[in-house]
């Protein structure tokens, strides 16, 4: 073989070699940039269901390939942060992606890693006893929960929220569904929910609500989740209660406000929160303000 | 030998000519495809900046609730925006804008100074003042920004009667080009 043949041959490979790794650098930024937008979005989506006058509301989200969606939640700071990435599954692997989009007004109650390609997501509005935020809750279709024996009230919900037979069914439950269990005494249940007493029993974890909203966000979510996204609505909870604070001060002059003393009390009893189990020193305080609060004759929400 | 040495030579030219012109075809290929992102993630902003100014007038810290008699629509409550002024610190980052403002519409009010129809909302002009920076723009400089007319209510008191008063308003909704 002459030696222009071999000078091309190396040449021609190292040019080959060169192209490859090039198109994979370029196909890897495209499946990042890919699981970003997906991700940032979501975050749009969750943006036109929170904008709503209405105190719940479902959607669908379907992505072209099997995707996952990680949901990070972080308590530090005035509102904590809810991180959320997605990453799908190309070419036999998930695509490795650190780019997370944060947000700090988002309270997303889901499990820690959500697999699939079609997602159902509502929302419910929290009152405690005022407007807090609008929840978010995230399930992938694949998951099937069934609920035993619910409540008439949950029953209502999931029917015109249109989840039942999408993803939720009542009583009909099998080895392959998620078992919520509403009732002592039931079989077969992967969590235990004493409706009246306002606890959830998941595995070996215990978690506490106080309403209906906090409950599908213990339902929905993984215990850790669930605590952390709690966390963050009493911090919120707390400055919402500041903020109502200094206006009925300003509102002095003009007429009384009667839930004052209450509302101090909140701020004082939201910095001592740590987790659920302090909901039951909360709520005690918060029906006396919604009812003080409804009759009133100066309104502070 | 002379002739072979001409022969790598021109192979050489000709194989480095290829490689410029792929690499000068994959550099336009990727200004394109990349160039698409840049307009998707300003289009994406912008809508969530449209969804983001109703969703505020709802949002616990701006709606009125069910303080002025009865819930309405896209009602901010006057009184508790001035309180939310305070704590601009707290929520610098919670909306992810620059800025938000709000502006009376309708009835005009007139205030003293230089200007009588631009006032700045204070403690002591509060309510007789037409203009409300909610948290002040933060980047001076080139940027977006959206709005939608809202109710906006306040308490007030005469001849010992507590009145509920609302008014139509602008609130406004301010957002940076290029974000950090």
């Amino acid at each position: 073989m002459s030696f222009s043949w071999i000078f091309a041959l190396i040449v021609g490979a190292l040019i080959l070699f060169g192209a490859i790794y090039l198109i994979s650098q370029v196909s890897r930024t495209a499946e990042m940039s890919q699981s970003a937008t997906s991700a940032s979005e979501l975050g749009a989506i969750f943006d036109s269901l929170e904008s709503t006058q209405e105190s719940a509301k479902t959607a669908e989200i379907n992505f072209p390939l099997n995707s996952s969606i990680r949901n990070r939640c972080d308590n530090a700071g005035d509102f904590g942060t809810q991180k959320l990435a997605v990453e799908q599954f190309i070419k036999g692997e998930w695509t490795r992606s650190n780019l997370d989009v944060t947000y700090q007004n988002k309270y997303i109650f889901s499990k820690e890693i959500t697999y699939g390609e079609d997602f159902l997501i509502f929302t419910k509005s929290l009152n405690y006893p005022y407007k807090v935020s609008n929840l978010v809750y995230l399930t992938s279709i694949d998951d099937k929960y069934c609920f035993k024996s619910p409540p008439r009230d949950v029953r209502s919900e999931i029917k015109d929220l249109s989840l039942y037979g999408r993803n939720i069914i009542f009583d009909d439950c099998t080895q392959e569904t998620i078992n919520i269990c509403f009732r002592q005494n039931l079989d077969d249940c992967d969590s235990f929910v004493q409706y009246n007493q306002g606890y959830l029993v998941k595995g070996e974890n215990t978690t506490y609500f106080e309403n209906d909203a906090m409950l599908y966000g213990a339902i929905f979510s993984d215990i850790e989740v669930y605590e952390c996204q709690m966390r963050r609505l009493v911090k919120r909870l707390q400055m919402l209660a500041k903020i109502h604070y200094d206006k009925a001060v300003s509102l002095a002059g003009i007429c009384d406000v009667s839930t004052i003393g209450e509302i101090n009390q909140l701020i004082n009893l939201a910095q001592k929160y740590n987790d659920t189990s302090d909901l039951r020193n909360i709520d005690n305080l918060i029906t006396t303000m919604e009812s003080k609060n409804k009759y009133s004759r100066c309104r502070l929400w | 030998m002379v002739k072979g040495q001409m022969k790598i030579q021109q192979t050489a030219f000709l194989l480095i000519a290829l490689t410029l012109f792929f690499v000068l075809v994959g550099l336009f290929v990727m200004g394109f495809v990349f160039g698409g992102l840049s307009e998707k993630k300003e289009a994406v902003q912008e809508e969530t900046a449209r969804l983001l100014v109703s969703r505020l007038a709802s949002s616990p810290e701006f709606t009125c609730g069910e303080s002025f008699s009865r819930e309405r629509g896209d009602c901010v409550d006057f009184d508790k925006v001035m309180q939310l002024r305070g704590r601009a610190k707290n929520y610098s980052l919670f909306w992810e804008v620059d800025g938000i403002e709000i502006r009376k519409i309708f009835p005009e009010t007139q205030c003293e100074g230089e200007n009588p129809y631009e006032c700045n909302c204070t403690i002591e002009n509060y309510p007789d003042c037409n203009y409300l920076e909610v948290f002040p723009t933060k980047t001076k400089g080139t940027g977006y920004d959206t709005s939608n007319f809202i109710l906006l209510c306040h308490k007030g008191k005469k001849d010992g009667i507590v009145y509920d008063k609302c008014e139509l308003a602008k609130l406004i909704v301010r957002y940076s080009e290029n974000e950090e």
